[in-house]
């Protein structure tokens, strides 16, 4: 066996140091890399075996996924706004935050035209901005051994008194759906502040996520809560003692959405990405595993699953429409409100 | 007072002692119990009691490529901010308490300052600091993980300045004037005499070094690079949307591999000597 020199040594150790060193040196031409920020998780691992095997068996794209936190996610787009070129190509956000983006013009108005699929795409939840692809609602879910609550207003009722749980996070929508149900709206939320300490004083519990109230449903420390309807299905299956149901104020719907930078380097091939995203059986794919709806009209669910997570036409009619201007406006005070009148 | 009360007042004084002692351990422990615990209930719901005991979420966890793939990316990242912080900060600990030179005092108190200034402002600044760079001269520390070293770097050097400079103020220099007195070059009496003798202080620097940097969030999410994760960013992704016992189960493996690192360590450097 060769004896290896101390120079030899040297020249390899040098040569494994610089290899890092080769990426952050200007890209070689890679022409088919798209750069799609997400979420983590479950959400992230789905489209990597889906959308984006659609995207490279169909056109030879490479999606690479930059995944993070909505909010660092926001703001690598913002500091990236004034370059030539994003790093990132596709932001997927959801509809609140990608109206923001879009006031800030760091996606642009898309061409439906350029996009495969988008011809199925339910017309209701096409914006100028972007292409959602799944999508979920806030429902009232209760334990199968409460009278079963039949509107937002229920929960005032004082024999759910101290029973209802909610999610920290949610207190965006929650905040409206309190609105709409006395009397205000989501462009309107002066009675929903004002309901929602009556109903902090009834006693309400307030968890750090979704799971955890899941968690407090299972345990029987919550009878009551309001909660996506693909995370209550998902409870359901799991043996959680529990049933929802539609508002009948309507049922507040996030989409899941996604959009092209204003200074991508590759709107071509971001359009096509977004149509594999648009692919029906990539959305069956997304609908089964994190149980958000499709958007598109020819993806077909599973029966069972339909019944599960679905929304009908006349569900999705009675959806409370957002308003995101209002929302943006407000955010500031809502969020204050939540922090230091609800929960404090 | 009597010999008898002092005796007693003694007792008493011991038993308080130990049983601060007992409950510092316990509030130390508690949490890495639980967690390990967690990681073997047989439910998707971490609820207590368990209705069962199983190791399927370990299994789970090893196919989460995620955890695999941030694991690996922090191992790499702790490592490079390992070394390059404990080189840096043992040779500016060397200045700070040897040179003599003004000025001193107030390049501890920036050396120091990345563990006063919160995580998430490092992250943002450095992240248009290092577009700024890409802009100007063509080298994107975004992508890639040298972006991420050098971040982690900063916040390795407080804890190296911290610890080496604590450990050469009490290093007793006639052994290393002794040796310079035999003839040895300063070179030599560096290498033979004072480097050594800042071991303990360099080694206990590392191990915070990899610890604080294998486990740092906010930094981190700004910074790792377009197709990579850490495994702290992992696990707060995975948590996103379910919270199962499988992050207890990858968080118990870190814990182990992290606990085995120290005992290794402790075989060559008692650990209770320099920590």
């Amino acid at each position: 066996m060769s004896r290896v020199s101390r120079r030899d040594l040297l020249k390899y150790s040098a040569a494994a140091a610089a290899m890092p060193m080769t990426s952050i040196l200007p890209a070689l031409a890679n022409d088919k890399r798209v750069v799609f920020g997400t979420w983590g998780g479950d959400s992230e691992r789905i489209l990597r075996e889906t959308m984006a095997v659609v995207a490279k068996e169909r056109y030879g794209i490479e999606v690479v996924f930059d995944v993070g936190t909505p909010s660092a996610r926001k703001t690598k787009l913002i500091a990236q706004a004034s370059r030539p070129r994003n790093t990132m190509d596709i932001p997927w956000l959801v509809d609140s935050d990608m109206y923001q983006m879009s006031a800030r013009k760091i996606v642009k108005n898309i061409v439906p035209a350029d996009i495969p699929n988008y011809e199925n795409l339910i017309e209701d939840f096409r914006t100028d901005y972007s292409v959602p692809n799944c999508y979920g609602a806030l429902v009232l879910v209760y334990n199968n051994s409460v009278t079963p609550p039949a509107s937002i207003k229920d929960l005032w009722r004082k024999e759910y008194a101290g029973q209802i749980g909610v999610t920290d996070l949610s207190y965006d929508k929650i905040i409206p759906m309190a609105s709409v149900a006395f009397g205000g709206s989501t462009s309107n939320y002066a009675p929903g502040y004002e309901a929602l300490l009556e109903l902090k004083k009834n006693g309400v519990r307030v968890y750090a996520s979704n799971e955890a109230v899941g968690a407090a449903l299972k345990s029987g420390e919550v009878k009551i809560a309001l909660m996506w309807k693909g995370r209550a299905y998902t409870w359901q299956q799991q043996g959680v003692p529990i049933s929802y149901v539609t508002p009948s104020e309507g049922a507040y719907p996030t989409f899941f959405v996604m959009g092209v930078t204003s200074n991508t380097g590759v709107p071509e091939l971001a359009n096509q990405v977004l149509g594999a995203a648009l692919d029906p059986e990539v959305q069956v794919a997304v609908a089964r595993v994190i149980g958000q709806v499709p958007t598109v009209k020819n993806a077909k669910l599973p029966p069972d699953l339909e019944a599960g997570i679905g929304f009908s036409e006349a569900d999705r009619a009675k959806f409370i429409k957002a308003d995101h201007a209002y929302a943006a406006e407000k955010a500031s005070e809502a969020r204050e409100f939540w922090n230091q009148k609800f929960k404090g | 007072m009597t010999r008898e009360a002092l005796i007693d007042s003694g007792r008493i004084a011991r038993f308080l002692l130990a049983a601060v002692i007992v409950f510092v351990f316990i509030t130390l422990l508690t949490p890495v119990v639980l967690v390990v615990w967690a990681s073997f209930f047989d439910s998707s719901f971490l609820s207590f009691p368990p209705p069962g005991y199983t190791l399927k979420w370990f299994a789970q966890a090893a196919e989460h490529g995620a955890f695999l793939r941030g694991f690996e990316t922090s191992a790499k990242v702790a490592f490079g901010a390992t070394c390059l912080g404990v080189f840096l900060g043992t040779a500016a600990s060397l200045a700070i308490v040897r040179s003599g030179l003004p000025g001193m005092k107030l390049i501890q108190g920036m050396l120091l300052s990345p563990m006063i200034v919160p995580n998430i402002v490092i992250g943002i600044a450095l992240y248009v600091f290092f577009i700024r760079i890409a802009d100007g001269i063509g080298i994107d520390l975004t992508n890639g993980l040298w972006g991420l070293i050098l971040a982690h770097t900063l916040l390795t050097i407080p804890w190296t300045v911290r610890l080496v400079c604590a450990n050469l103020v009490g290093l007793n220099r006639s052994i290393e004037e002794a040796a310079a007195n035999l003839g040895a070059s300063p070179l030599r009496v560096f290498t033979r005499v004072t480097l050594p003798m800042m071991r303990s202080g360099v080694i206990a620097a590392a191990l915070f070094s990899f610890i604080i940097s294998f486990e740092n969030l906010e930094v981190s999410l700004l910074l790792v690079q377009p197709g990579s994760t850490t495994f702290p960013i992992a696990v707060l992704q995975y948590l996103e949307f379910k919270m199962d016992p499988a992050v207890a189960a990858a968080t118990t493996v870190q814990v182990l591999i992290v606990a085995s690192a120290l005992l290794i360590s402790d075989r060559y450097v008692k650990l209770s000597r320099v920590v």
